[in-house]
């Protein structure tokens, strides 16, 4: 049996994901139901959430497992409503960020790529979340009410599934190139579902931020 | 012994250096014509040395003649402090409202020109004048003379002189009207006489009065469109200052001759102008009501059609006549006339008084701006004025709008039923800890001391070498 990948390959300790998805923050998970404070100013829909993670490959044995730290950053924009109680849109405008960094495990079952060249790598994560949220009510400032300050952060964790499908078996003359050049040993296109509890680990003054998501991108492994 | 050694070895090849051989000395010869003249040309190169230039002036220091590019002539807001291209522009201006305005008119001969400057007689004079056409004779007596120095003095310290702006805003020289026709020929003496007083062209007429051949024209009732006037020396000129409506270009001319008003030696110009057409207002402006703040929006100028667009500024006022925000609060490019007009004066905004701008200059690209800091409940007057880059500013309509109180969304999170209960701040292990808190860092720490051990003992397995991925099969 050929390997896809028996040629000589450049030692191979990270792994760089550029990743992208909608999110929508689980604000009104605090309230169970009676109210709905973000679904009424932001809308019910997800919003794209960016994201950069770097993962240190540990070791290797059946499977890689490392570990992994990323950042990334989501912005949703709404109108405030007259203070008048017309529950009437104004053009005034309010804005929500998310700054999540998080640190994961991360287990890369690529057995049978490297031994049979299948291109396909399940892979799973598990980890903690520190997500820095900011509210700016459209002066270029943090707004305050009723003794609090609409900017802090919340811890949480997460855990995560997915599927790299590996694509140097498209071309892989370059994918060797890529290698020889650059350093990059494989690279692939990945799709993940996760949930992200990020509610403050039991705190209960915390802004509830987390979501269950999908997202999708591109992984160097050099 | 020892010392005779060398002595011989010198001696020797003295006496080969001395007793060439036929074919060695005639490359030799050759190698030294192509040294001298190798030594000629960095000569010539060194001394800034050119036939050309010898042959004009002659001199021992090789020097060509002074040119137009070897003066500099400014104008300046601030003595000694010279305008550039655009901060003169927008301070001439100033002619349509100001015209007691000081200006300051530079003229210095460039350092790199002091060579050519030696070969000047210092005879010479240098005459400053404004006007059209000054550098031709017949209509130099009609410019304005500005200053007459002789060249010496120009050498050492150059000019400055202070006049205003209503100076500059004035036709002199050769002043171009629209004239209805030629004058009527009443033939010649002569009969190659031609041409005479065929003016041609309206505001820009050329020629005219200039008649070859013969003691008189014997054309006439050919002139069409304009012609050249020239002003007598002792007629009134035309003042602008103040009544400018469009735009106007003064001249300024430098002169260096034998006599005062000469330009034997060198004549050099600048434009002045001065533009005062303001762009066209942006179309679509609206202004909505913000905490605190209002919202102005507007579509913007076509910079296609306005192509010296500069950008925008956004003007307030508190209700209808007061300033809101203090002079200086902002930046801006505008130096019309709106700056010289009390505040308290009506219609601030139509008239682009500079006391009332409410935002820093914006650029071409942006629509739209938030005006901060404003009081709820009080009703201001916004407007958008669109600036060239002579610093003119289109006319405004103002458009009123009051501030009101809106809910932030940490505002509606706060407050409702029941209330959101985060009260912010960054520290991630503020409050009381919980059950599922304590076990969730535990299991972090209980991750990161894991991911530790392995590496220690990859480390210690391989040396500290990273992960290699060879080929398996």
């Amino acid at each position: 049996m050929t390997s896809i990948n028996s040629h000589q390959q450049s030692p191979q300790h990270f792994a760089l994901e550029l990743r992208f998805g909608p999110y929508r923050p689980d604000v009104d998970s605090e309230f169970g139901g009676k109210r709905t404070p973000y679904k009424d100013f932001f809308g019910s829909g997800r919003h794209l959430m960016t994201q950069v993670e770097l993962d240190y490959q540990i070791i290797r044995h059946v499977g890689s497992l490392g570990i992994g730290a990323s950042l990334g950053y989501f912005k949703q924009t709404g109108n405030n409503l007259y203070a008048s109680g017309s529950a009437q849109q104004s053009s005034d405008t309010s804005s929500f960020r998310l700054l999540p960094f998080a640190l994961s495990a991360v287990y890369r079952f690529d057995l049978p790529y490297e031994r049979a060249g299948i291109p396909v790598v399940p892979y799973g994560k598990l980890g903690l979340d520190y997500v820095f949220w900011t509210i700016n009510n459209g002066n270029d400032e943090v707004p305050t009410s009723a003794g609090g300050r609409g900017q802090g952060g919340t811890l949480g964790w997460h855990a995560a599934v997915g599927l790299s499908l590996v694509l140097d078996f498209l071309d892989p003359t370059s994918a060797h190139q890529f290698d020889s050049e650059m350093g990059v040993n494989h690279t692939h296109l990945f799709f993940e579902y996760g949930h992200f509890d990020v509610s403050g680990l039991g705190q209960s003054n915390r802004l509830h931020v987390g979501d269950t998501t999908w997202t999708a991108g591109l992984m160097f492994e050099f | 012994m020892s010392r005779s050694l060398p002595l011989f070895r010198r001696t020797a090849r003295a006496r080969r250096a001395s007793t060439p051989a036929p074919g060695a000395r005639a490359s030799r010869a050759a190698r030294l014509r192509v040294v001298v003249l190798a030594a000629v040309a960095a000569a010539t190169v060194l001394a800034g040395w050119s036939p050309r230039a010898q042959a004009q002036s002659g001199g021992t220091s090789g020097t060509s003649s002074l040119s137009g590019s070897d003066v500099f002539l400014g104008v300046q807001k601030v003595k000694n402090v010279n305008l550039n291209d655009l901060d003169r522009a927008i301070f001439l201006n100033r002619a349509s409202c100001e015209c007691k305005r000081t200006a300051w008119i530079k003229a210095v001969l460039n350092v790199s020109a002091t060579a050519k400057a030696t070969q000047v007689p210092s005879t010479n004079r240098v005459t400053m004048y404004l006007g059209n056409n000054c550098d031709d004779l017949r209509y130099t007596t009609s410019c304005n003379k500005l200053a007459s120095v002789p060249f010496s003095d120009f050498r050492l310290n150059g000019l400055l002189i202070q006049t205003d702006v209503s100076v500059i805003a004035q036709n002199y020289g050769a002043v171009t009207t629209s004239g209805s026709g030629g004058t009527s020929g009443s033939g010649g003496t002569d009969a190659s006489g031609s041409g005479g007083a065929t003016g041609s062209g309206g505001a820009t007429g050329s020629g005219g009065a200039t008649g070859s051949g013969g003691t008189a024209g014997s054309g006439g009732d050919s002139g069409s469109g304009g012609s050249t006037v020239e002003v007598p020396p002792d007629a009134e000129t035309t003042a602008l200052c103040g009544s400018l409506s469009d735009g106007f270009t003064q001249t300024l001319w430098l002169f260096v001759g034998t006599n005062e008003g000469k330009n034997d030696t060198l004549s050099t110009s600048m434009p002045l102008a001065m533009d005062v057409k303001p762009p066209p207002a942006p179309a679509n402006v609206k202004v909505a009501a913000a905490n605190e703040a209002l919202i102005v929006s507007w579509d913007a100028v076509d910079k296609t059609i306005t192509s010296d667009l500069q950008g925008y500024q956004v003007f307030c006022t508190r209700t209808d006549q007061y300033q809101v925000f203090g002079d200086g609060t902002f930046n801006t490019s505008i130096d019309t006339c709106g700056d010289i007009i009390t505040d308290g004066a009506p219609e601030p905004l139509k008239n682009v008084n500079t006391h009332f701008i409410c935002s820093d200059f914006l650029s071409v690209s942006e629509t739209s701006h938030r005006i901060k800091i404003l009081q709820n409940g009080i009703m201001y007057g916004v407007g958008v004025a669109a600036v060239d880059k002579q610093g003119n500013a289109s006319p405004m309509d103002p458009i009123y709008m009051t501030p009101v109180e809106t809910l932030d969304f940490y505002r509606q999170y706060r407050h409702g039923d029941p209330e959101g209960t985060a009260t912010g701040g960054a520290c991630a292990v503020a409050g009381r800890p919980s059950r599922g808190g304590v076990a969730a860092g535990a299991a972090a720490t209980s991750l990161a001391a894991i991911a530790v051990a392995l590496v220690r003992r990859r480390r210690r397995r391989s040396g500290g070498a990273g992960t290699s991925r060879g080929p398996r099969s």
